[in-house]
């Protein structure tokens, strides 16, 4: 018989995603902007996405709930030239927990991976969930150079903008704020968005949000807030 | 009992702090077996230091260095503590462990699970803090004497061999004290942990390993 088994629960966020991948939901009514004004919509929704390569560092601070939140450093860099996304995990007494790339549209290869990150398709999720972070919907990293994807750009009946691309039957919707901030909400039915990520309204010097967060919906649920380290 | 994986991630950990714990102090210039250096640990009464903890790997651009400070009290107490870039504390006492992490400005105590995994190295930590470093059930030691003594510690478990494939404890000229502590995770990857203005058996606060503040 197995014993108890003290589990990492600051690594549960993490990998709950590949067990819980669908909670369904579906966007708010989008009201199409006049064509000229969808041209500068987009281009400021496309504007709050890295351009090029980059490297960060961010405090990884994962909370589920009944749970104390935990913290992990994040690294993550994309080279545009090789199309490589990489990204690692490390606790921050130094040990690195998890290290790994992906090459264009090819598999996630996996050099470094503590149990339990080294379950299936931990991997994957991880890399899902950046790009969609760092990306354009529908121009990931494993995504086809020049194969953009145009959104629609409009109001929600509320009145703030938003630009609204349409991938598989699943819908991201990005919500440019005044201050530079941004949100990024993906809904794939009725309800609350999927998964959504908030960024800003803080820059840093390179352009990249001093502060952002996640949060995945569902019964399974977990948020992580991002401070960025290192650029 | 843990299940190996997990085994395995909580000692990791725990390692850097339980590495950086081991400071066993005396004339180490003349340490010629762990049976001396074991002694000369007995001699320690407490340490304070300040480190420098530098991560390099293939994917970080430059290296990522953490700044902190380390206090230990004979015979079980221990602060581990970043102040930067990441605010964290671990503290240990009497076989308790406990660990917190600033967010926001406020100090959070980090998950009762996570804590509770982090026991699992504390047999590891004490046998290093009395100097037992061959006696390791995670590590097998040799030691280089020499006026710059140095302890290599290799891991038993081919499991862990797959996440550190060494250890060095390189102690300095001066008796009793560790200049650096640098683990080897694999090709390019690495975790240099170094130490500046060692005390060696000063007066240390007991409140230090009370709570975060």
């Amino acid at each position: 018989m197995r014993s108890a088994q003290p589990f990492p629960a600051f690594l549960l966020p993490l990998i709950v995603a590949v067990f819980f991948p669908c909670a369904c939901s579906a966007p708010p009514v989008l009201n199409p902007a006049a064509p000229a004004q969808a041209d500068l919509l987009t281009r400021t929704c496309l504007s709050r996405f890295p351009s090029g390569s980059f490297a960060v560092v961010h405090a990884i601070e994962a909370s589920l709930p009944l749970e104390n939140a935990s913290t992990v450093v994040g690294v993550s860099s994309w080279e545009e030239g090789t199309r490589t996304l990489s990204a690692a995990l490390l606790i921050p007494e130094g040990i690195a927990l998890f290290e790994a790339s992906r090459f264009g549209g090819g598999n996630v290869s996996v050099t470094r991976a503590l149990p339990p990150l080294d379950r299936p398709d931990f991997a994957d999720g991880l890399f899902d969930d950046l790009d969609f972070m760092y990306f354009p919907p529908g121009e990931g990293s494993d995504a086809r150079s020049g194969s953009a994807v145009i959104p629609a750009a409009g109001h929600y009946p509320d009145g703030r903008s938003v630009c609204r691309w349409e991938l598989d039957g699943h819908f991201v919707d990005l919500v440019p704020g005044e201050d530079g901030s941004f949100s990024l909400s993906e809904y794939r039915g009725s309800g609350e968005p999927f998964r959504r990520y908030e960024a800003g309204p803080v820059l840093s010097a390179a352009g990249f949000p001093v502060t952002s967060s996640f949060h995945r919906a569902g019964p399974a649920g977990y948020s992580m807030r991002f401070t960025l380290v290192e650029q | 009992m843990c299940k190996p994986g997990f085994r395995i991630l909580w000692s990791l950990t725990g390692i850097a702090v339980a590495l950086s714990v081991c400071l066993p102090a005396g004339p180490l210039m003349a340490a010629e077996d762990f049976n001396e250096l074991r002694a000369q640990a007995e001699a320690v009464k407490s340490i304070a230091a300040d480190f420098t903890q530098t991560k390099k790997m293939k994917l970080l651009k430059k290296p990522l260095v953490s700044k902190g400070r380390f206090f230990f009290r004979s015979p079980d107490s221990v602060r581990w503590e970043y102040q930067s870039p990441i605010r964290t504390i671990s503290l240990v006492k009497g076989g308790g462990v406990k660990r917190f992490t600033q967010s926001q400005g406020k100090w959070q105590p980090d998950s009762s699970s996570a804590v509770e995994g982090m026991r699992i190295v504390m047999e590891q930590i004490t046998g290093w803090l009395a100097g037992r470093f061959d006696e390791g059930m995670l590590f097998a030691a040799s030691l280089v004497p020499g006026e710059r003594p140095v302890v290599l510690l290799n891991p038993r478990d081919k499991e862990m061999a797959r996440f550190i494939s060494r250890v060095e404890v390189r102690f300095s000229n001066r008796p009793g004290v560790v200049e650096a502590v640098e683990i080897f995770e694999g090709e390019g990857t690495s975790t240099l942990i170094e130490f500046v203005n060692v005390r060696l058996n000063d007066t240390v606060d007991g409140k230090l390993f009370e709570g975060v503040e």
